[in-house]
């Protein structure tokens, strides 16, 4: 298991999310340290997406302050501890699927193992070597997903992973969050439902957390 | 690149005119030769290549309506049609105030023949390609009437026997492809053809938004580039290092075209023959030439890869780059061998590569993207550099590796630093 940091793997204080100055979200707190997962909600334009592109670092804040292990998110120390996939997961295209998986590993300077291991989860193996192109979106999907926890970064951004992966898909997802949250490593989840009911965590802590558009958040009870 | 070309043969005109001042109305076989050449022109683009014409988001859109297609697509047709409406209309303006000794031509042929040319064969071009699309999605479909412009075409030469029946044949023409293109978007739209135009509103907003374009083509499809299959990649490193594994990610499009390397071997050899007082267009030939292999520049890093900017940068540069100089050392040394020796010496020419490379990679940053845009950008960049090394190596030896090894760390320092702009 991984030791867990003496400070959160995620601080968030005072943070104003949006695009072109129009504020879309407000979260005045958060806090996430290893092997605690953050069920985040909300509707339709609530600001859950943008939240997490924010602090993956791929939307500057309108205001306050988000730190990864202590780095700005976006920055290479940030980079390194944070795995984001989108709702629309995309792959490099000059890549099989195979070479995705190992160059991921690679990159990120894992072991490989866990990565395969989740692909096979997922029923990736009759796919490893194909083009994303040829891939439905659901496979792309698990493909993203496969590399997020087969790294065992400390921190997981998932936007809506359940939307498009099947039943026996979704329940291989949940097992790989509790592996993850056994790792040590902390998990911010966007979904629309109950798509968590079923997550057995040992030692892990859930949060579940509302958002309600551009007023502050809601909740933030643990809900082990 | 129509317009670059229609740019050189305008140039062209303008030196036969100043060589040829008084002869040209005395050619009578001129009108016939560029009426055949024109009919020629109208069947080869028609049968062979893509319009120009392109749709915005809307327009997709309004397909899933009940209104028929055509009717929904006729205002983008229009809109494609008037530019090149206008410019044919400039320029018979313009050639009939300039040459005023043709007089007798212009007022032979009516003033309005070129117009129709231009519409009637953008209207063949159009018609041409989406028949052709939409036949692809149904082979049942019947062939593309290709006789009936090539008729029409030849009609345009009738103007030879009379200016009216000139006009009649161009008509004939255009009326004949608008009969066609509408034709095919009467009832059902083909997939392919949505999709090409979805894709082409995507390109578009690209374009506006200065976006880099979808690596994609035309249709929408990948493009072959990435769809070719390697020659040769090696294995995928193990867990060694960021920097280690950017940069067999970087050496991947070297397995990809690996002809390309023989061009460079080519480029090698021609600048082992440039000496100092060689005509200037061979350095931009040499720049031509090596533009050829900058394709090899790998695609950019997937956004979240924990490297610096300055390490995506020189993951991204330094495998083609080396594997391009090696080539040129290659190419230079067997000009050394058979005894050209030119001012750029055997240590400038391994740099000359990655220096294109990098300069490549600073003018596609800062400019949005597109197939022929990125060839203008791969030559620009590449006679940037042969220059600078040409040109520097006129003062000393020595001086053409220090400018392109000046050129590459500056434009990449740059490039960097806009990276780290962009990550704020």
């Amino acid at each position: 298991m991984r030791e867990a940091p003496a400070e959160g793997i995620l601080e968030v204080r005072g943070l104003r999310v949006g695009y072109g100055g129009r504020e879309v979200a407000h979260c005045p707190g958060l806090r996430l340290l290893g092997g605690q997962l953050c069920h985040l909600r909300g509707d339709n334009g609530a600001g859950k997406t943008t939240l997490l592109r924010t602090v993956a670092g791929e939307v500057a804040p309108l205001g306050g302050e988000v730190r990864v292990l202590g780095a700005r998110p976006g920055s290479q120390a940030a980079r390194a501890a944070t795995v984001y996939v989108p709702a629309e997961a995309t792959l490099p295209a000059e890549l099989l699927v195979r070479e995705w998986l190992e160059f991921a590993a690679a990159l990120w300077q894992r072991p490989g193992g866990p990565i395969r291991t989740q692909a096979q989860a997922f029923g990736l193996t009759p796919w490893l070597e194909a083009w994303p192109a040829e891939l439905s979106r659901g496979t792309r999907q698990k493909v993203a997903l496969s590399v997020a926890l087969g790294l065992g970064l400390p921190l997981t951004l998932l936007d809506e992973p359940f939307a498009t992966l099947d039943r026996a898909s979704g329940a291989a997802l949940r097992a790989g969050l509790q592996a993850a949250l056994a790792g040590g490593g902390a998990v911010l989840v966007t979904t629309h439902g109950a798509e968590l009911t079923g997550l057995e965590l040992t030692g892990a802590e859930l949060l579940s957390v509302e958002l309600l558009g551009a007023s502050p958040v809601v909740g933030g009870t643990g809900e082990a | 690149m129509v317009g670059w070309a229609a740019f050189c043969l305008l140039v062209a005109l303008i030196g036969l005119r100043q060589s040829y001042p008084l002869a040209a109305p005395a050619l009578a076989w001129c009108p016939p030769v560029a009426a055949a050449l024109c009919a020629g022109g109208w069947l080869w683009a028609s049968l062979r290549s893509r319009p120009g014409w392109s749709v915005g988001a809307l327009e997709p859109l309004l397909l899933t309506s009940p209104q028929q297609p055509w009717r929904v697509l006729l205002p983008a047709l229009t809109l494609a049609l008037l530019p090149p409406l206008a410019w044919a209309t400039g320029m018979t303006a313009l050639g009939a105030l300039w040459w005023p000794q043709w007089w007798g031509l212009w007022s032979a042929l009516p003033l309005i023949a070129l117009p129709l040319i231009t519409l009637s064969g953008q209207l063949l071009w159009i018609a041409a390609h989406d028949w052709r699309c939409a036949r692809l999605d149904s082979p049942g479909q019947a062939r593309w009437p290709a006789t009936w412009p090539a008729l029409g075409a030849l009609l345009g030469l009738l103007w030879l026997a009379h200016p009216l029946l000139g006009v009649l044949g161009c008509l004939g023409v255009g009326a004949t492809s608008f009969w066609v293109w509408r034709s095919v978007w009467s009832e059902t739209s083909s997939p392919r053809l949505l999709a090409r135009l979805q894709h082409q509103g995507l390109r578009q907003g690209a374009r506006r938004l200065g976006l880099s374009l979808p690596d994609l083509d035309a249709d929408g499809l990948p493009r072959r580039s990435v769809w070719r299959p390697r020659v040769w990649s090696g294995r995928v490193p193990g867990p060694g290092g960021a920097f280690r594994a950017a940069c067999w990610y970087g050496a991947l499009r070297l397995g990809q075209r690996p002809a390309r390397l023989l061009w460079a071997v080519l480029a090698g050899l021609g600048a082992g023959a440039l000496a100092p007082g060689s005509p200037l267009p061979l350095v931009y030939l040499l720049g031509l030439v090596l533009g050829l292999g900058l394709d090899l520049l790998a695609p950019p890093l997937p956004a979240a890869a924990p490297l610096s900017p300055l390490g995506r940068a020189l993951a991204r540069s330094l495998p083609p780059g080396v594997a391009l100089g090696a080539a040129l050392l290659l190419g230079g040394g067997l000009g050394w061998a058979l005894g050209w020796v030119g001012p750029l010496t055997l240590l400038a020419l391994p740099l000359l590569p990655w220096s294109a490379l990098c300069t490549l990679l600073w003018l596609g940053e800062a400019l949005p993207g597109s197939p022929v845009g990125g060839a203008t950008l791969r030559y620009g960049a590449a006679s940037l550099s042969a220059l600078l090394a040409f040109g520097a190596a006129q003062l000393s030896p020595w001086a053409a590796p220090a400018a392109l090894l000046l050129l590459g760390s500056g434009v990449l320092w740059s490039s960097s630093g806009r990276l780290i702009n962009l990550q704020a």
